[in-house]
């Protein structure tokens, strides 16, 4: 049984097609879901989480065939569940645009979810985060690199069976990145499984497993880091098109 | 329902249907483009009628200037009260907490100033005496508000999706950023809006008030009745207020007279018609539900 | 990681929040203080002390139970009046059957206003703070109409329920009731609010999406917040009664709304504590320049709580903490 299932997923914001019909399988510890600006990346993460629901396949579309949308978690259907049930079921997503509760501390944020799925040792994760010595400040005041921690600390709260990483590491420097990142091979060795989408290729890719590309909504790569960099639509999409 | 009520209510909810259309308007329009609720709306209908009041009786001018310096008043108290809480009070909380006091803050001013002065004091620019229709008596007053309200209703409607301006104001309602990127100056189309929405509920209070009593809490019964139209109606377009002000008239004629009290009871079926519509249609009311 | 028995573990937790909140001298203070006034007011005194404080206690009822529900979860909510009232009619209508006994109208009114708040709450807590808040807004008119349109039919006594039961003997006394209610209701919520409930709260009014989208659905804890909300208000409805020996429809007045906000206003919303200070300043305050001023006293207060509103949105509490901790910690603040 797979982790994650996606099969035909679509998403439609006004007239343009955000994601298209995207399908992908996880059974790996580390997925990284990549692609240029506005290929859908945030988009289908969001739809697996829950925040946003599949487009419904109108029935001329049917009979073109093309098939119902469903995300299944560990074989358990979450197509169009509300996003806290699928929290509750152990997949909890991360804000690329960082929403800390600012008026609570650091611990206190972290405490919030940790009732989520039973009691997590809320130390031991400010410890892997890096954010023991802030504990206890106000998280309205940290700065960005912290706020980027809290926000990875505040997913392990709730004892996620898979994490859906939204741009972890956008917006820091080199080397709070390169922390960061060694936070997250730290997790992936003591079992915790993930799902990150980012932006920045090369810093990512070392810590995954496998990588899905996306292009203008559609899936173009689906396989390991390997033979990502050369494959030929991998490389139109970055590179530019020659018959553009 | 039996015949002898069939009429009045037919005749009461259309009527009165209308009134209402007219208060919801300039409502749904404040709140579709500032998208915060003002309750300070209501007291705009205060203090329009105070204001005539004030103007034609305690100071004796003419009945006509009277009534223009009361509905600009009307205008810049509203205009004031958006400028006050937008600069210091910008979250939508806030800004309620704040017209809510603005609201009470007037009602005790009038309260202390025009100590014991209410009633049906204010003479009225229209005919006053009642009407049969359809073994009905009905004031006129009511009757040329319903065809003003048309009249308004049109207007608006050809502004805000015929008119150049009008399109700006649905760019600067519906993306605030982007359409200050364009050039457009959202801040003086907000202004507008809220003077125009000002305008309304002052041109309702002309009309209307002249027919009832003026109290220190008549600020109450227009904000119920626009708010919860608003509700019924959904507050993206407008266009909406029309059915949803007849639901909530006749449905509050009907139990009136099926079910006389000593009270009235026209608050309670507003409420319960707004929580019924919440329950049963919430997706009609746009996009207002917290979570999913 | 072992997974430990649930139920030591809940009760270690309770303990924890307990010791944290007895610890907290501006949780102290005020318990003591309200504690003491009765005895230092003279618990036989009638005088017009006696009379202001005796008021000021339950709007601090009032206060403590508007903070714990709107001033935490950000959600206005203006049905106090309708709460009270109920609470009120629910002792007078119990007394005027002939029972007596204050425990049982005090019992019955909290029953009531939980039972109320529960109803109210449930399909209305689906909506955005605004449009909830709008709709509390009609619940006050709707007591006050259906009081008058149902008060004959229903053959209730013309002019109102008279002759409740006083709530103790003496003002003085009166003042010991409510004051032993505060300290309950306070260190009540002060718990809570302590707890993983008051932290959901909170994160309700920093950012419910946030919430919502990371798994906690926070529909029961607002309903139970505003449950147990209007539970302490109908209590104060019954007392409100019992204080005046009379029930009828003036406890449904919207003007029972205007004090509680501002004593949470200036006591700081969401800090709960601060609502004894406040409340005890803001009524004598009130009393005593009522004579002087009649209604322009109000006017004045309502010009304060503008003031407040859009400056002083935090009240006095919080900064005062900070400062407190500023000059307490030996490190430099960061």
């Amino acid at each position: 049984m797979n982790l994650l299932d996606v099969a035909n997923v679509t998403r439609t914001f006004g007239g343009n097609r955000a994601v298209d019909d995207v399908s992908f399988t996880m059974s790996v510890d580390a997925l990284a879901i990549v692609g240029p600006n506005g290929a859908g990346k945030t988009t289908l993460l969001n739809l697996i989480a829950g925040v946003l629901h599949p487009d419904k396949v109108k029935r001329k579309e049917k009979k073109k065939g093309r098939r119902k949308a469903k995300i299944q978690f560990s074989g358990k259907e979450i197509t169009r569940l509300p996003p806290w049930r699928i929290a509750r079921l152990g997949m909890v997503k991360t804000y690329q645009i960082v929403r800390p509760f600012r008026s609570l501390t650091v611990e206190e944020n972290l405490e919030l979810f940790a009732k989520l799925r039973g009691g997590a040792d809320i130390d031991r994760i400010l410890a892997a985060t890096g954010l023991t010595e802030v504990r206890g400040h106000l998280s309205g005041v940290l700065p960005f690199g912290l706020l980027k921690r809290l926000e990875l600390a505040k997913a392990l709260a709730a004892s996620p069976k898979l994490l859906l990483l939204d741009e972890p590491i956008g917006g820091l420097s080199r080397a709070e990145a390169e922390g960061l990142l060694k936070t997250l091979l730290d997790l992936k060795s003591s079992g915790t499984r993930m799902v990150v989408v980012e932006h920045r290729l090369g810093e990512i890719l070392p810590v995954v497993d496998r990588v899905v590309a996306l292009d203008r909504g559609h899936v173009i790569f689906d396989g390991t880091r390997d033979h990502f960099f050369d494959n030929a639509a991998v490389r139109t999409a970055y590179l530019g098109r020659e018959d553009a | 329902m039996a015949g002898s009520i069939l009429a009045p209510v037919i005749v009461y909810g259309t009527v009165f249907g209308f009134t209402y259309v007219l208060l919801a308007l300039g409502f749904t329009l404040l709140l579709g483009i500032s998208r915060v609720l003002n309750l300070a709306y209501g007291a705009l209908y205060m203090v329009t009628a105070y204001m005539i009041f004030y103007f034609a009786v305690e100071m004796g001018y003419n009945l006509v200037l009277s009534t223009i310096l009361a509905g600009g008043i009307a205008v810049a108290v509203g205009v004031a009260v958006f400028l006050l809480c937008t600069k210091f009070a910008p979250d939508p909380m806030r800004f309620l907490v704040v017209t809510l006091l603005v609201a009470l803050l007037l009602q005790y001013l009038f309260s202390y100033y025009f100590q014991g002065q209410s009633g049906y004091i204010i003479p009225g620019l229209l005919p006053t005496k009642e009407i049969l229709l359809y073994g009905v008596s009905v004031s006129p007053i009511y009757l040329w508000t319903a065809g003003i309200t048309i009249v308004v209703f049109v207007a608006l409607w050809v502004w805000i999706d015929w008119t150049s301006y009008g399109h700006t104001v649905r760019a600067a309602a519906e993306d605030p950023e982007t359409a200050s990127l364009f050039g457009i100056r959202v801040r003086t189309v907000y202004l507008v809006v809220v003077a125009v929405s000002s305008a309304i509920v002052a041109l309702a209070a002309i009309l209307i008030v002249p027919a009832q009593e003026v109290t220190p809490t008549m600020w109450v019964e227009p904000f119920v009745i626009a708010f919860v139209v608003s509700v019924i109606g959904g507050l993206e377009q407008f266009k909406w207020t029309l059915p949803a002000a007849f639901l909530l008239s006749f449905s509050q004629f009907y139990v009136e007279f099926s079910y006389p009290t000593s009270a009235s009871l026209s608050d309670i079926v507003a409420f319960l018609v707004a929580i019924g519509f919440i329950i049963v249609l919430p997706k009609g009311i746009g996009g207002i539900r917290s979570g999913r | 990681m072992a997974v430990s028995p649930k139920r030591p573990r809940v009760a270690k937790e309770w303990l924890r929040v307990a010791r944290r909140s007895v610890r907290d001298p501006f949780f102290l203070a005020p318990v003591v203080f309200l504690l003491l006034l009765p005895f230092l007011v003279g618990l036989n005194s009638s005088g017009f002390l006696a009379l202001s404080l005796v008021f000021a206690a339950i709007y601090i009822l009032l206060a403590l139970a508007w903070d714990f529900s709107s001033g935490m979860t950000g959600y206005l909510n203006f049905g106090i009046p309708f709460f009270f009232g109920v609470g009120a009619l629910t002792a007078g209508y119990l007394s005027w059957h002939g029972n007596r006994n204050i425990l049982d109208l005090l019992l019955a009114a909290f029953g009531s206003g939980l039972l109320g708040g529960f109803l109210f709450s449930v399909p209305t807590l689906r909506l955005r703070g605004p449009y909830f808040a709008l709709l509390s807004f009609l619940l006050p008119l709707i007591g006050t109409d259906f009081v008058l349109a149902y008060w004959v039919p229903f053959h209730w006594p013309t002019e109102g329920f008279y002759g409740l039961p006083f709530l103790a003997d003496t003002p003085g006394g009166e003042l010991l009731v409510l004051s032993v209610a505060n300290v309950i209701v306070l260190t009540a919520f002060v718990l809570l609010r302590n707890s993983h409930f008051g932290l959901v709260l909170r994160g309700i009014r920093d950012d419910e999406d946030a919430l919502l989208s990371q798994g906690i659905s926070t529909f029961p804890y607002k309903v139970v917040a505003f449950t147990l909300a209007s539970g302490v208000v109908g209590f104060a409805g019954a007392c409100y009664a019992m204080v005046n020996t009379y029930s009828g429809v003036d406890a449904f007045g919207f003007d029972f709304n205007l004090f509680p906000i501002l004593i949470v206003l200036i006591g700081g919303a969401g800090e709960l504590v601060g609502a004894a200070w406040a409340g005890a300043i803001v009524i004598l305050v009130y009393e005593y320049f009522f004579p002087i001023f009649s209604d322009l006293t109000l006017i004045v207060f309502v010009l304060v709580a503008v003031v407040l509103v859009l400056f002083v949105p935090h009240g006095l509490v919080r900064p005062l903490r900070q400062f407190v901790k500023f000059m307490s910690t030996k490190e430099e603040p960061t």
